[in-house]
């Protein structure tokens, strides 16, 4: 009996120390969200937090980029695939998987991001510890036509 | 009506026009929007560490008004002040500014801290008081009543 319960909190131990949620590099941060235009009850502006976790960090998914953006009342968590060096060029549109908690969860399509002015992927392969990000959304919250605009500070968690 | 009485009744115009076209200008001198707070050396004692999430306010200082600067951020469980003298400028010299909390209660800090801007970005303008995003990095010395606890702060905020 003691050997079982030895074994057990072993077991216990291994999963804490194995947890993928500690093990994630991770930036971490928050910004804002404006412009919309075409997007019903969504008014000037958002401020807005963010987790992100880049594919091919660390302990990160090897292609599947993450970020999750926590507005004051709900959250999106929009996820990409992308193989290291087969990137979107800056300015160019690229579908993301998209979520939505705001009350009830469920996944919204057709929403795409392009990112501006500058890549995360380049800085954070360079060593870069804190980032500033620009980005547009089209089809914010699932809503045709709907655009927005962003910016956000990150730094590694 | 005299001559007096309409010199009078125009200036008051004149006053009332005024203040209606330079309201909106010392209203529009807020910037909403959040950012990080990183870097924590010596903050160990307040369970500070990696990277903080902060939702932000700025209020920038302006000779016509108040001079100070001021950049608020929001925890989950908790607020910060940072007031600084003047408007915002990159550089290398440490500021003296006053740092206030709220966290159980409201409080200034004591000593207070010492700050610096290693980047100012203004987006949308060449500078910071007509720019319609921001882009600020700061470090702290002295944050929330700690002497040897330092950190970097950055921000992105837009224009209210």
């Amino acid at each position: 009996m003691s050997q079982t319960r030895h074994l057990l909190s072993a077991l216990a131990l291994s999963l804490c120390a194995t947890s993928p949620a500690l093990a994630a590099t991770e930036f971490r941060g928050g910004g804002f969200l404006t412009s919309f235009s075409g997007c019903g009850g969504w008014g000037s502006r958002e401020s807005v937090l963010v987790r992100y976790q880049p594919a091919g960090a660390p302990e990160n998914h090897a292609t599947r980029s993450r970020v999750s953006m926590f507005h004051h009342s709900g959250a999106f968590n929009y996820s990409f695939d992308f193989a290291p060096g087969d990137y979107p060029e800056l300015g160019e549109w690229f579908t993301v998987s998209t979520t939505k908690v705001f009350g009830s969860g469920y996944t919204i399509d057709g929403v795409s991001l392009r990112l501006l002015e500058s890549s995360p992927i380049e800085a954070i392969a360079a060593g870069a510890t804190a980032i500033f990000l620009a980005f547009e959304v089209s089809n914010f919250d699932g809503l045709t036509g709907c655009t927005a605009r962003g910016r956000v500070a990150l730094a590694l968690d | 009506m005299s001559n007096s009485s309409r010199t009078r009744a125009l200036i008051r115009a004149l006053v009332t026009v005024g203040a209606l076209l330079t309201a909106p200008l010392a209203q529009a001198q807020d910037f909403r929007g959040g950012g990080v707070i990183t870097d924590f050396a010596g903050c160990e004692v307040q369970g500070f560490r990696g990277a903080e999430f902060v939702r932000a306010r700025l209020r920038l200082g302006s000779p016509e008004g108040n001079p100070n600067t001021t950049l608020s951020l929001f925890f989950p469980d908790g607020a910060i002040d940072l007031t600084l003298p003047g408007e915002i400028a990159r550089g290398t010299a440490w500021t003296r500014a006053w740092g206030t909390a709220i966290w159980f209660g409201p409080g200034n800090w004591d000593p207070r801290p010492r700050l610096r801007f290693r980047q100012v970005t203004p987006v949308g303008a060449s500078t910071v008081a007509e720019a319609t995003d921001l882009m600020l990095r700061l470090q702290v010395r002295g944050f929330n009543w700690l002497a040897g606890c330092n950190v970097s702060i950055a921000v992105a905020l837009t224009r209210a």
